[in-house]
């Protein structure tokens, strides 16, 4: 792992490293999350901070949690968090709050069932969010295998989870196993 | 053209009497003949031969043929030079100059050209090494005297077959007319060989359920004659009095009276009861029986038939990647696709109907024939005198119908091309006002296929139930004849007329089908033909009998006098020697055709040098273990492929187990991890075709990453940066630098600044190093290079691009 940047230029240099060649890690036990006016900053090692810093995860579905990327207003990379469980409770809990923020994904519990019309899919479930119908087209293209579940994008671009406990009714559970 | 005498030193044609017995005609013991050939232009272009006739010393064109006939050109080797094929249109000559002078020598249609070509082409070496020979032309001091011409190999790729003069699909050499079809039938049967058992369990259900298939009519004759028919009398003749008696028995008179007429014992109501209840079960059982078999034999079926499929695909296609990329540019990706996709897929449908269909007709047809032959002979040979006249029709109907639809299909496929092109091309025609001649174009191509389409329907519409009445008047000859024995007498019961038109009915379906069964086994054996083709072809550069391990190459790479060209008698590379030592950045630099993208593909063993040797390490490239070497070789095309997968599984393509953290610091390094990250899926974007579209900036720097990942010693750039902004080309750049560093590189660059990290510079000039040294040293010699880069800088300044 890379030391942690100490110089009192670290500011400057991770900037400037947004566009080098090696991969910055951030030591997590040197960060600290905290709101201020509302926006998410992070302070590194006591010295260096970072207003309205936003945070993307770099393998949403084959690696869900981990490997977070820290980016600052700019869109440059501050650097990257391995393991954000290894964070402070208050962090964390920024953090995951904030990524809750960028990627909403409901989960689905129950599928009540699915129509299909030429060509559209029609869903009614019941997800932790609360109940949604959604439509989908070329289903094949627009389901895939994550981590923990099957994700589905309907015709908006928005997504939903069905993980593998989710209650299915038969002719739902028969159109995801034929488009997987 | 059978008989043709030709191996790599002579083309002899037969020659004709005429011809063979004049006394001018060159040729001898001491002077043999080693070119013979008749073309099929005279000098004058009318058609007709002229002879053209080559040995050791002289050239002689015979434009007669009678024995004292003067040879039109005669003239000895040594005075001949330039010997050329003149490409003109519709027809070609043999020029060449005699003693100075420049001449037609014979001419030629396109259609014998290519044979044509390649004599002058050895005539040309002929007469170069004549001249040697006679110390006319110099030869190369201390060099090795000059070699012994021979022919150029027939590079000709077939389009008829040389059996029956029939176009050839594209690329194959199998003609479906004289196609040796029980040869390819057994070497399709053998892909079955490990499901024989399987196999044989499907011919016996097929030999179970035709059977059972012909029982049900059998069956009806009893139930007609023996259960039915005596109803009918008994109510006739005794409805005055009570038909049964209490126990249900009928009357005794009735039986007594059909007792003696001679019928079959007559059967009381009771047993005729019971008789129908054993005949519906009988009837159920048998259909039961073949429909149950039908299934399981059907299932079975489509088990082996889609596995064998499916053996044979993964072999076609292992088997088409082992082969260089010479097979690959020889070979069209269409023609490919078709032979691994459909002509499997038309093998699978052999297996799974054809054979199934062929065995169940067949034996339908011959059990149906031997069923009506024992029920009533006479009857049968009058029911099959229908049958040569549906077998004709239906074959005549099947050929006119096929040509009606494809013409229908093809103005179909017109008529897209014509919306298509005004579709897309709606900006010009708007600009041009042409609205109303596209509008006509339209209606003429519209017009075209309503008529072709009306055709084909109208047709089918005629011949369709032409055909079925053809079929169905064998049943009126029955109902007609065999009416009249039951009426006239007893020697034809009800029973066997019934069942005699329920086989009739299962008689021409088959017969119908067998008509269409050559035509159709033969496409499909084509099919399978095409495939074994496929098979059979053996890889040209192929792995070593003891090939050499190298797990770990320094990188030293070492051309020693190469000389390649993609046809051997055009080298492309002459003579080329370089040394490049391990870590080292080579720049490539020449024109287009220089023969530098060749210079890569030997590098990277996608062909084997004609002459020298590839060395890597001190060992020649043909010796080692291809996976070791170019599994240590990375490769950043110009034309960056993605696979589709998402990203991640784009950048790990070279290695499967890397880590998330590997991934990204390699994609870190390649300038493409801030801009993935950007993405909402981050690592996990599918791309590809359909998923998300990358600009071709970051597809490079994707490819970059992959390079990096891969880590490989020899690492090839052709043509890295193209058409991307100033910025992200800096981007490239810088990736590129990290990429290169301690790594044997050799790079090739239309823009030649972008070389300027090289160690060295190589410039090649038609095949030859003419220049070699750093850019300074290069640019102060102020020769080839010097001239590119002035050009380039000279087109930048025009361009406005910032090198």
């Amino acid at each position: 792992m890379m030391q942690p940047p100490s110089s009192p230029s670290v500011k400057q240099e991770l900037a400037e490293n947004s566009l080098g060649a090696e991969l910055r890690l951030l030591t997590v036990g040197e960060l600290r999350f905290n709101r201020n006016a509302g926006k998410l900053c992070l302070t590194v090692a006591k010295r260096q901070s970072w207003l309205a810093v936003r945070l993307v995860r770099a393998f949403p579905y084959s690696a869900g949690q981990r490997y977070l990327s820290v980016l600052d207003n700019q869109g440059g990379e501050i650097g990257l968090i391995m393991d954000p469980d290894e964070l402070d409770a208050e962090s964390r809990a920024l953090v995951e709050e904030e990524l809750a923020r960028r990627y909403r994904m409901p989960r689905i519990r129950l599928v009540y069932g699915v129509r299909e019309r030429f060509g559209t899919q029609e869903w009614q479930a019941s997800t932790d969010q609360g109940y949604v119908r959604f439509s989908t087209r070329h289903l094949f293209d627009n389901v895939r295998v994550g981590s923990d579940g099957i994700i589905l994008t309907d015709v908006d671009g928005n997504r939903y989870i069905i993980p593998a406990d989710a209650q299915l009714e038969a002719a739902s559970r028969r159109l995801l196993d034929s488009s997987i | 053209m059978a008989d043709v005498e030709s191996n790599e030193y002579t083309y002899l044609e037969p020659l004709p009497a005429a011809l063979a017995e004049n006394p001018r005609l060159a040729g001898d013991e001491g002077e043999p003949r080693l070119i013979a050939a008749a073309t099929d232009l005279r000098a004058d272009g009318s058609y007709g031969h002229e002879w053209l006739i080559v040995t050791t010393q002289r050239l002689q064109i015979f434009d007669q043929l009678s024995q004292d006939a003067l040879p039109a050109i005669e003239a000895p080797l040594t005075d001949l030079t330039q010997v050329e094929l003149e490409r003109l249109i519709g027809t070609a000559t043999i020029t060449a100059s005699i003693r100075g002078e420049h001449r037609d020598l014979v001419r030629m249609t396109h259609s014998s050209q290519q044979l044509f070509q390649r004599l002058s082409q050895y005539l040309g070496e002929l007469a170069k090494f004549a001249r040697k020979n006679a110390g006319i032309d110099p030869c190369p001091e201390d060099g090795p005297p000059p070699a012994t011409p021979r022919m150029p190999i027939d590079l000709e790729r077939r389009t008829r077959c040389p059996q029956c003069g029939l176009m050839l699909r594209s690329g194959s050499e199998i003609c479906p007319a004289c196609l040796d079809k029980g040869q390819a039938l057994m070497r399709i049967l053998a892909y079955m060989r490990p499901y024989w058992w399987q196999m044989a369990l499907v011919w016996l259900l097929l030999v179970v359920s035709t059977l059972l298939n012909l029982v049900p009519p059998y069956l009806t004759r009893p139930l007609v004659d023996r259960v039915l028919v005596p109803a009918m009398t008994v109510t006739d003749a005794d409805d005055s009095r009570a038909p049964y008696t209490m126990d249900g028995r009928p009357p005794q008179s009735t039986n007594q009276r059909r007792a003696v007429e001679g019928g079959p014992p007559s059967l009381t109501p009771g047993e005729r009861l019971r008789m129908l209840g054993l005949l519906v079960v009988g009837l159920l059982l048998a259909q039961l029986g073949a429909m149950l078999i039908g299934v399981w034999r059907g299932r079975k079926m489509a088990r082996i038939g889609t596995q064998v499929a499916h053996d044979l695909r993964q072999e076609v296609f292992e088997h088409v990647q082992r082969h260089s990329l010479r097979f690959f540019d020889q070979h069209k990706t269409g023609d490919l696709m078709s032979r691994i996709g459909h002509d499997t897929g038309s093998l699978e449908s052999v297996l799974i109907d054809g054979v199934q269909f062929f065995v169940v007709n067949v034996l339908t047809l011959i059990g149906i024939g031997l069923v009506l032959l024992f029920m009533n002979w006479q009857l049968t040979l009058l029911v099959l005198l229908p049958v040569p006249i549906v077998l004709i029709i239906s074959r005549l109907i099947s050929r006119t119908l096929r040509r009606l639809f494809h013409g229908a299909w093809s103005r179909r496929g017109k008529l897209g091309a014509t919306l298509n092109e005004s579709l897309s091309g709606m900006r010009v025609v708007k600009a041009f006002a042409r609205e109303g001649e596209e509008n006509t174009r339209f209606e003429g191509h519209s017009r075209g296929l309503q008529q072709a389409m009306m055709r084909a329907e109208q047709a089918w519409s005629t011949y369709f139930p032409t055909l079925t009445f053809l079929t169905s008047s064998g049943a009126l000859i029955v109902w007609y004849v065999g009416g009249r024995k039951i009426i006239g007498g007893d020697e034809l019961t009800l029973g066997t007329l019934m069942a005699f038109l329920a086989y009739l009915a299962m008689f021409f379906g088959p017969l119908q089908f067998l008509t269409r069964v050559v035509d159709w086994m033969a496409r499909s054996l084509a099919a399978a033909q095409r495939v074994f083709e496929l098979l059979d072809t053996t890889p040209d550069v192929p792995e070593a009998a003891e090939p050499v391990a190298m797990d770990h190459i320094e990188g030293r790479v070492t051309f020693q006098n190469v000389t390649f060209g993609y046809d051997p008698y055009k080298p492309v590379l002459k003579n080329l020697t370089l040394d490049i030592k391990p870590g080292e950045m080579i720049g490539l630099v020449g024109r287009s055709g220089a023969g530098k993208s060749t210079t890569i593909n030997l590098l990277c063993r996608f062909y084997d040098p004609n002459e020298g040797a590839l060395l890597i390490d001190g060992v020649d490239a043909r010796n080692i273990r291809q996976h070791d070497l170019r599994s240590q070789l990375g490769v950043v095309l110009q034309d960056t492929f993605l696979f589709s997968g998402t990203i991640a599984e784009n950048i790990t393509y070279g290695k499967r187990d890397a880590t998330p953290l590997e991934i990204m610091r390699a994609a870190k390094a390649a300038n493409a991890h801030h801009f993935i990250i950007q993405k909402p899926d981050g690592y996990d974007t599918i791309v590809g075709e359909r998923g998300y579209q990358l600009s071709g900036g970051e597809r490079q720097r994707i490819a970059i990453a992959r390079a990096i990942l891969h880590s490989p010693r020899i690492l090839i750039l052709d043509e890295a940066t193209a058409s991307v902004d100033t910025d992200t080309e800096r981007e490239i750049q810088e990736a590129i630098a990290r990429l290169t560093k301690g790594r044997t590189t050799i790079a090739i660059a239309h823009r030649l600044s972008t070389l300027r990290n090289a160690d060295r510079l190589v410039v090649l000039k038609e095949g030859e190093i003419i220049e070699q040294g750093s850019h300074a040293e290069l640019l102060a010699q102020e020769g080839e290079f010097h001239r590119l880069v002035n050009m380039q800088q000279e087109m930048a300044a025009i361009v406005g691009v910032h090198g």
